[in-house]
């Protein structure tokens, strides 16, 4: 688990970012995010369209700038954080490429503000999987479909070069 | 804004700062408003230029022109957070005059030129202050796209031509040749220039601005 603060939203609380592999029941997850079941306030988040973690401070930050202006696109802040990391403005696709689906054994879960402790208790008990480093994130990273998702040149190998491009094309989004 | 953000630059169209952004160092860019202007067509106005300055930045950035990274669009607050560059002012290292290899430094100049003219981005205001040298690779950095628009006309390149050419001999009068091997660069570098020079020359007798007849 990783904690950050964001400058911009400085009464918002921490925002706290954990990583699970070998998970088992995203199947059951996604039923009951589908269903609106309110117990799962959080961003889940598919880590295969992860390349760094900058990538999902982006996304929680233009969520977190939605929620304060009241122009939020989609249900709730969580829904949203998923919805920013997408590159343009179709929403279902959005939860879809970025959202978990009911194979995923890798997952993100980022929740804004609460206690770390609680969250880690209450995750633990909702997923069946292992809580692992972040410093791994970058292992579970299709680098292939992220390319594809972020519409980035084939002949562009270097990572932090792609990532630059990541980080673009969610900031241009809401001008576009 | 977060409480450690530091005025750097002040100008008559944005002011531009610096602060701490999600683990990195940004640029922060805000426009204000104008009290003069009618608020409705202020707004608009300002919102435009963002919307251009922010899609013009990506769109150069993807084609390959090193420009700093675009983090954040706030509309709301007329705000854009970039990445922060660490390095040198490309004006100051011509006028310091010391350890530098302009012939190096045209060819990267016009090279950038090139690639954004090839994505038809016109930049507005191409002077050797918004040309920056990075501390780490020594890539040419383009800054600045506040005056920037998106044409495929000769005619609006030519001009963005011009304008450079104007700084060099105001600003850098020895450096004349810098300018051509500058030119040289666009040229080999772009496959369409042709057209854009022959307009470059008409401009170069007429200046900046046509003639409106009519």
């Amino acid at each position: 688990m990783q904690t950050y603060s964001f400058e911009l939203f400085p009464n918002r609380g921490l925002i706290h970012i954990f990583l699970f592999s070998e998970v088992k029941n995203s199947l059951e997850l996604r039923k009951r995010l589908l269903s609106h079941d309110a117990e799962l306030s959080y961003a889940f988040i598919n880590a295969r369209v992860i390349l760094d973690i900058f990538q999902l401070l982006i996304a929680t930050n233009c969520a977190l700038h939605n929620e304060k202006c009241s122009i939020l696109k989609t249900h709730n802040i969580n829904s949203e954080i998923v919805y920013n990391l997408s590159p343009n403005t179709n929403i279902n696709e959005a939860l879809r490429r970025f959202g978990i689906s009911d194979d995923s054994t890798n997952i993100v879960v980022v929740k804004v503000g609460g206690e770390a402790n609680e969250i880690k208790s209450h995750l633990t008990s909702l997923i069946q999987g292992t809580e692992t480093s972040l410093e791994n994130l970058f292992k579970f990273g299709d680098l292939g479909i992220i390319k594809k998702y972020y519409k980035v040149d084939n002949k562009i190998h270097d990572v932090k070069e792609i990532l630059n491009i990541i980080v673009g094309s969610m900031a241009v989004k809401s001008v576009s | 804004m977060t409480e450690n953000a530091i005025l750097i630059k002040q100008g008559a169209e944005a002011r531009v700062y610096t602060a701490p952004f999600l683990t990195k160092k940004a640029i922060i860019k805000e426009r204000f408003g104008k009290a003069y202007r009618h608020p409705i067509l202020d707004k608009k106005l300002t919102a435009r230029r963002i919307t251009q300055e922010a899609r013009s930045l990506f769109k150069c950035y993807k084609s390959g022109v090193d420009t700093p990274v675009l983090y954040f669009v706030d509309m709301e607050n007329s705000k854009i957070y970039m990445e922060f560059i660490e390095g040198k002012v490309v004006k100051d290292l011509i006028l310091e005059n010391k350890e530098i290899k302009k012939d190096q430094l045209a060819e990267k100049i016009g090279i950038a030129i090139a690639r954004m003219h090839s994505v038809d981005v016109i930049h507005g205001d191409l002077t050797t202050s918004n040309l920056l040298l990075r501390d780490s690779n020594k890539s040419l950095v383009v800054i600045d796209f506040g005056l920037s628009y998106v044409s495929s006309l000769p005619e609006d390149k030519a001009v963005d031509l011009y304008v450079l050419e104007r700084t060099f001999l105001s600003t850098h009068p020895n450096f004349e040749n810098m300018f051509a091997e500058i030119l040289e660069a666009y040229a080999k570098n772009y496959k369409a220039s042709k057209e854009i020079l022959a307009k470059f020359a008409d401009v170069r007798l007429r200046g900046r601005k046509r003639n409106m007849v009519g």
